[in-house]
């Protein structure tokens, strides 16, 4: 190849990823990489991608994802052919994702206790704070304090009968890690129960309170990131919450019909976002 | 004065009774085009509504400006003037061809952190995009009047209400492997309510005459969120399965006013009515299922979207004051609390859509789909009884063309629909004026431009425009600092 197409294709290279990515040795094509000219020429075509791959791509499942695979080692590029050949010119090496966390939680990545705050929980019912405990299989437990969610009160903002008083849940759950570069990080799925208790108190005149009590089997996923000791969490959790029991109490129990919407907190399908701020110990 | 009290309380209690078609909204250009079938294969603004597990598909870091449309729509009610026709005159029917543009979604996407040992791509993807997830017009004014020797009676309609959905989305989407994607959204919708209506209907002779009229104006708004979790897997090189689940939203805040006024036989009586309070437009929760197909040069996408039933679609909780005068100026007032509720219908709605590739770098696009309307039939409705004036169903049609490039892509086409339904109109000539139930039909035709624009792309441009420049600069300042050294 000549030095010109050689820089050529450095250029497109270039042209469509930025930096180019490159680390380890060049190593035996994995089977789906396409090796003759036929199959390259398919390979990039648009099948199914949402735009045309690049030279240097194939589409693969409806992505564009790179025919030199493992990808070419630092100070190499990769061709439109699949070969990986020498940069004209040095570049800052850049790590993989799984080197990268290996690298910042070397410290933390046996550890197997993690204490977290889930700030999250202020856009939702309660900030939240927790341990959990475990290497890819992890188990946890939260409290959470209702009255510092904007939820928790929003939820009586327009009711003419009821206040939100105070309130406090606690949560038991597990989590399944997926990444294999170290405790309690990366890409995880769980789930677990969660309790909650809050008392209501009548707008009116009259003393009067409610105690709800509510159960919610919830199911979530998410991302770990670790920095050190330090791990950013953030992902989603769907609850379904049954009311368990209402309990009223006051002055006078009788006016509950009248202050209080007495059928108390009915079932009811939850979405909030966890923002979980942690330490490993 | 009690009577015409107790018949303005009547008039105006609340009860409980329909603005939810939720397929309608242009979110995407290549979505909009595909009949909004992009739950399984989306990769555009849309998913980050649809199914954020598609937005790890969106190529690199870019900005998206779909879809900005010209929007041409004729909406026609049967019978609008002279709703019980009580008044026999000519021409009842309202119509009115509306042309609009309408920019309807943004949204920046961006990589998360370095790739994975798969893809050059990050395996991260986040989004944040703003959109107008659902949008309701209904407007016209039309005056009548007809003499026949010394008798004359008319009617004046006027009537402007509109109901916009805004929504802010902050998406995150993982490629779990080569096959599968996971994503989420948080979303915050705005929905704001304006409706203003009057309508006077009077009839007499050159000595003796009288009115009734009936007129209403309120203005609401409502702060809510809800979450969207969504999977995308490739069970193998041709078929795509997609699914997305959102929870129904929560309220955070809202805001009501209205003022209605209705003279009664006059000059027999006034009534005034204010309503202050919260008012809340709540999403339902949903389920999305999607089919894609994928061969070299054709895709094809099967959509199914299922809503849950609520009971409160939307509600209106305030502080009633009535103010009632008769012909002798007296007055008599009442308030208290009260509330008005549209209850939420489920509903299925269908989508499919195909995207043909006539060379690698240029392709057409269609779809159909069905947008049932969330809301139940509208029925005649005292005017304190009554939140939304309309409901629809409609079919969509689109068809379109793509253009692909590695710095984005263009989309152009046309998206058509019809849709039937009812509309509620004041009716001042009755007894007790009300709101009547009549038929309407609605056509709409909207040109659908939107762009993908690759970032790199723009900076690498930006690079290449300004690397001679700065070049230059650094020769020049080179040039003076060896300058003094001579």
């Amino acid at each position: 190849m000549t030095r010109r197409a050689r820089l050529r294709n450095a250029a497109l290279c270039l042209g469509l990823l930025g930096a180019p990515e490159v680390q380890g040795d060049p190593a035996p094509k994995s089977p789906q990489t396409p090796t003759t000219k036929q199959e390259l020429r398919a390979a990039q075509s648009y099948r199914g991608c949402p735009e045309v791959c690049a030279q240097n791509e194939a589409c693969v499942h409806h992505r564009c994802v790179d025919v030199c695979r493992p990808d070419c080692r630092e100070g190499t590029y990769c061709t439109p052919s699949g070969t990986c050949e020498q940069l004209a010119y040095s570049q800052e090496p850049v790590v993989t994702e799984a080197e990268q966390q290996s690298k910042s939680g070397e410290s933390s990545k046996d550890s197997r206790t993690l204490l977290f705050i889930d700030v999250g929980g202020a856009l939702g019912y309660g900030i939240r704070t927790g341990l959990e405990f475990g290497q890819a299989h992890a188990a946890l437990i939260r409290f959470q304090i209702m009255n510092t969610g904007v939820l928790s009160h929003a939820e009586y903002v327009e009711n003419e009968h009821e206040r939100f008083e105070w309130g406090f849940g606690f949560s038991a759950g597990y989590r399944k890690y997926m990444s294999t570069w170290g405790n309690l990080r990366g890409f995880y799925v769980g789930g677990g129960l969660d309790y909650s208790v809050s008392m209501i108190g009548s707008r009116g005149d009259a003393d009067i309170y409610q105690v709800r009590h509510s159960a919610a089997p919830y199911g979530e996923f998410g991302y770990r990131w670790v920095f050190g000791s330090f791990a950013l969490a953030f992902g989603p959790t769907l609850a379904l919450r049954y009311p368990i029991f209402v309990g009223s109490f006051g002055s006078d129990e009788d006016l509950c019909e009248k202050q209080f919407d007495c059928r108390g907190a009915s079932r009811r399908f939850e979405g909030t976002v966890n923002l979980e701020v942690g330490w490993f110990q | 004065m009690r009577r015409l009290t107790a018949l303005l309380v009547l008039l105006l209690a609340p009860k409980v009774h329909a603005q939810s078609n939720f397929e309608s909204a242009l979110l995407g250009g290549r979505s909009t085009l595909m009949g909004g079938a992009a739950v399984a294969t989306g990769s555009d603004e849309a998913t980050a509504f649809i199914n954020p597990a598609g937005i790890t598909r969106v190529p690199g870091t870019s900005f998206s400006f779909s879809t900005v449309a010209i929007h041409l729509a004729s909406r026609h009610i049967n019978n609008a003037v002279d709703p019980s026709q009580n008044l026999k005159v000519e021409h009842p029917d309202a119509g009115k061809l509306t042309l609009r543009f309408i920019p309807n979604t943004f949204c920046l996407f961006l990589n998360g952190p370095p790739k994975d040992d798969f893809s050059h791509r990050s395996r991260h993807k986040y989004s944040l995009c703003a959109a107008s997830t659902e949008r309701e017009r209904l407007s016209f004014s039309q005056n009548r009047f007809d003499a026949e020797a010394e008798q004359f009676k008319g009617t004046s309609q006027s009537t402007s209400t509109e109901f916009v959905k805004s929504s802010v989305a902050l998406s995150w989407g993982i490629e779990l492997d080569r096959r599968t994607s996971l994503g989420m959204t948080f979303r915050v919708d705005n929905s704001r309510y304006q409706d203003h209506s009057g309508s006077v209907d009077f009839a007499g002779n050159t000595g003796y005459g009288m009115y009734q009229s009936l007129s209403l104006s309120r203005s609401a708004w409502s702060w809510d969120t809800s979450v969207t979790v969504g999977i995308t897997s490739n069970i193998s090189r041709v078929v795509t399965l997609g699914a997305a689940l959102t929870t129904p939203s929560q309220h955070l805040l809202g805001r009501y006013t209205s003022q209605t006024l209705v003279a009664l036989r006059t000059p027999q009586g006034y009534g005034v009515v204010q309503d202050d309070g919260d008012f809340r437009y709540n999403n339902p929760g949903s389920l999305r299922l999607g089919l894609g197909f994928s061969w070299p040069k054709l895709t094809i996408e099967v959509n199914g979207s299922f809503y849950g039933p609520q009971q409160q679609r939307a509600r209106a909780n305030f502080d009633r004051r009535l103010v009632a005068f008769d012909e002798n100026s007296t007055t008599a007032t009442e308030s208290g609390r009260a509330s008005v509720t549209e209850k939420g219908k489920p509903i299925t709605n269908l989508s499919v859509g195909a995207e043909y590739f006539i060379s690698p770098d240029f392709s057409v696009l269609g779809g159909a789909s069905t947008d049932f309307s969330g809301l139940y039939n509208r029925t005649n409705q005292a005017p304190g009884d009554m939140l939304f004036r309309q409901s629809r169903d409609a079919v969509l049609g689109s068809v379109g063309l793509t253009s692909y490039g590695r710095r984005g892509r263009l989309l152009l086409g046309l998206q058509g629909q019809y849709s039937w339904g009812k509309a509620l109109v004041a009716d001042p000539s009755l007894v007790q004026p009300e709101f009547v139930a009549l038929d309407q039909s609605y056509w709409s035709l909207a040109f659908v431009i939107s762009g993908q624009i690759n970032l790199l792309t723009v900076f690498e441009a930006a690079e290449k425009a300004v690397g001679p420049l700065a070049e230059q600069m650094s020769g020049s300042r080179g040039t003076d600092k060896e300058e003094p050294q001579k």
